[in-house]
């Protein structure tokens, strides 16, 4: 699932890097892949990287806010960076912000505690 | 003479993989029309929801069914429509009204409808007493 996804880790940050179209069938494949390296990592903090995805609907939403109950279980948090287009029109139409911090890039993440 | 009329039907199996074919073919449809990126990208994923939805609730995840697919132009604006012989749907106000929670399935998230209704206008959701779904939206044209 290259095509689709890129997992790096950096201290206990899980960075999932997302590329293309990811609707439900690509989101049933690339979760289990996300569940598994944070678990093997010891991660606590997820952070989604949006920027080279060009197509998501309410079934990546869905992944999204799976990975981030099994984050808070874990006293992790999960962050959005990079989407744009027809990713962030979904993201405001869903009004995610209100449970999932969203920025431009990783930079500008600021933790919450 | 200009016949604004036109259209196509598609069948397929309730495989998740093929939710991508429905939003191809509606691209590969329109391609003619040569529609601007942002409204095709609404109309896919307009497509792409009800699919799902079709798959995941109306046939719960049975990858062996039927989806059937119309699509067609009508004047000014283009049709869809997509029915199933699943399980049926009951809509509510909370199934119309999406609204994101930390308690969200995992698979969808409540949002579909909330995102068509959002990309389309004139959505009809018709459910049979056998059960079975029958969703049909509207979108007017770009220019």
């Amino acid at each position: 699932m290259e095509k689709y996804i890129k997992i790096e880790t950096k201290n206990s940050d899980l960075i999932i890097k997302l590329k293309g179209e990811l609707d439900e069938y690509i989101c049933s494949i690339i979760k289990a892949q996300i569940d598994y390296e944070y678990k093997s990592n010891l991660s606590k903090d997820i952070i989604f990287d949006f920027k080279e995805v060009t197509f998501i609907d309410s079934s990546t939403l869905g992944m999204v806010i799976g990975r981030y109950k099994k984050a808070l279980e874990n006293g992790g948090r999960v962050y959005i960076v990079g989407a744009k287009n027809q990713v962030e029109k979904i993201f405001e139409i869903s009004n995610i912000s209100s449970i999932i911090s969203r920025f431009n890039n990783i930079n500008e993440i600021t933790r919450c505690s | 003479m200009n016949n604004n009329k036109n259209e196509m039907k598609l069948c397929f199996t309730s495989k998740s993989s093929n939710e991508m074919l429905a939003r191809n073919a509606i691209a590969s449809f329109l391609a003619y029309l040569d529609p601007p990126v942002v409204w095709l990208n609404e109309l896919k994923t307009a497509v792409s929801e009800i699919v799902t939805n079709s798959i995941i609730h109306g046939y719960e995840e049975d990858d062996e069914k039927e989806i059937r697919m119309k699509s067609g132009i009508l004047g000014n604006k283009v049709f869809v429509e997509i029915e199933d012989d699943g399980k049926g749907v009951k809509m509510t106000d909370e199934i119309l009204n999406g609204e994101i929670k930390i308690t969200s399935d995992d698979k969808t998230a409540g949002m579909g409808f909330k995102i068509v209704e959002a990309f389309t206008s004139n959505l009809k959701v018709e459910t049979s007493e056998n059960g079975g779904t029958k969703v049909y939206f509207e979108k007017e044209f770009f220019n």
